[in-house]
């Protein structure tokens, strides 16, 4: 039994804090880090302590980046035309993997949640408005989440959107890739049925 | 471990570790339950939109001795409520719900009327059915069936029957007489009792013509959201986005 004032407590009760680590993990953790090499142990300390030191939300698209502008929103060779509007900034990274969309990027930070208090006051649209509105936008795709808040979210965007001349497409639902039909549940098949493509030669 | 069942409607669920959720079922035979969905965040997981929130399902799960907490081995979409939450009012309504059911409510107590009466206003939200009406009819339920809705035909104090309108005592546990309230702050109107009578034999209506007019709906409201408010000793959080 460790006492209250011992240091490794206390690294179990920070770790305790993170999202999805409980007691025995943050224990195991504290346990695996007091036993790494001293560098390696400070390496880590080191790259928490820098990477949230030189790290900042965009101030053009808030991603989290550690330039201003952020690397997608500093690319010349991105299709100014083109917004994809996404809730988080690891939402990028899956995007970007695809290597399907060039456009633009813009992160909410967030969807519209009432049972956390997040209601259209507290989801910060001026920003987005002001680009949509100063910006050469064609198209914006909302890409938030298929559930029932990205949802809501995304037909909240669309409101305020309609006003400006663009056309605004929504991420299709449907069927996962590698799954079967049987096992699908009624919403996901008839999200696919109204999302059909026509097959082109 | 016995694999248990029930028919239970989803009131939200929650984010925990890389692939899984937690998730707050109202059940029909043991009240609020809480379950761990494993990889219910995987792409394609078995779950499907079976755990969006107020999907009616039949959810089966493992309980362990002395944990809180079930696995949720298996989930059935029975009605799924998806597309009403695409409006956005409709939405907030059914998250002031989920959220008026978890406080009012402890953890496993039964609660069949309450959920007869959710799983009945959903169908009518997804009739067609006015949302504020509906929202109403919910709440007036919801305060009868926890015993807290007070009664508004008489005097708390006179005990004499309150024709005209009168006013909601301090402690929202009843009604004064113009002649007998310490402080005229919160006006009850004469229609507030009749939408209770109304309420009581009627099932939540589907339709758009309502038998009262939306300035009616809103005085019931406001009391009807005042002894809510006074009962959870804070507003929904649900309930200020929706205003």
């Amino acid at each position: 039994m460790l006492g209250q004032d011992h240091p490794l407590n206390r690294l179990i009760e920070e770790l305790k804090k993170i999202p999805g680590i409980g007691a025995k993990t943050a224990q195991r953790i504290a346990f695996y880090l007091i036993g790494l090499p001293q560098e390696e142990s400070d390496s880590l300390a080191n790259a928490i302590k820098e990477a949230k030191r030189k790290t900042f939300y965009c101030s053009i698209c808030n991603s989290i980046t550690h330039i201003d502008p952020c690397y997608h929103c500093s690319d010349e060779g991105r299709d100014d035309r083109l917004m994809c509007i996404v809730e988080e900034p690891y939402n990028i990274s899956s995007i970007e993997k695809t290597g399907v969309f060039n456009g633009r990027y813009h992160v909410l930070l967030g969807v519209l949640s009432p049972l956390k208090g997040v209601g259209p006051d507290e989801l910060k649209t001026e920003k987005l408005i002001k680009r949509v509105k100063e910006g050469n936008f064609k198209e914006i795709i909302i890409a938030t989440n298929p559930t029932v808040e990205g949802e809501a979210t995304a037909l909240y965007l669309a409101k305020i959107l309609k006003s400006f001349n663009v056309k605004l497409t929504r991420l299709a639902m449907g069927l996962p890739v590698g799954s079967d039909i049987d096992f699908a549940d009624q919403v996901t098949i008839k999200k696919a049925l109204e999302g059909r493509t026509e097959l082109k030669d | 471990m016995p694999l248990e069942q029930s028919e239970a409607i989803v009131l939200r669920t929650f984010n925990v570790g890389e692939q899984d959720k937690i998730v707050v079922f109202f059940t029909q035979d043991k009240g609020v339950i809480k379950g761990v969905a494993k990889g219910a965040r995987k792409f394609g997981n078995r779950f499907g939109s079976s755990l969006e929130p107020m999907s009616h399902v039949k959810v089966f799960y493992y309980e362990k001795e002395r944990r809180d907490l079930v696995t949720v081995s298996n989930c059935d979409l029975l009605e799924s409520f998806f597309e009403i939450q695409n409006v956005l009012k409709t939405s907030f309504t059914l998250s002031y719900f989920s959220e008026l059911i978890e406080e009012f409510f402890p953890s496993r107590s039964k609660e069949d009327i309450l959920f007869r009466l959710l799983l009945s206003t959903l169908q009518a939200l997804g009739a067609g059915g006015d949302s504020d009406f509906l929202g109403a009819y919910f709440e007036a339920w919801l305060l009868k069936i926890s015993g807290i809705l007070p009664n508004f035909k008489t005097c708390k104090k006179c005990k004499k029957e309150i024709t005209d309108a009168g006013w909601l005592s301090p402690k929202k546990d009843g009604t004064f007489c113009i002649h007998c309230t310490p402080q005229k702050k919160e006006e009850i109107r004469p229609e507030l009792n009749q939408f209770l009578q109304w309420i009581k034999k009627t099932p939540p209506p589907k339709k758009k013509e309502l038998p009262f007019t939306p300035e009616q709906l809103m005085h019931i409201r406001k009391t009807l959201q005042a002894i809510i408010i006074f009962h959870m000793e804070k507003e929904p959080k649900s309930l200020s986005c929706l205003k």
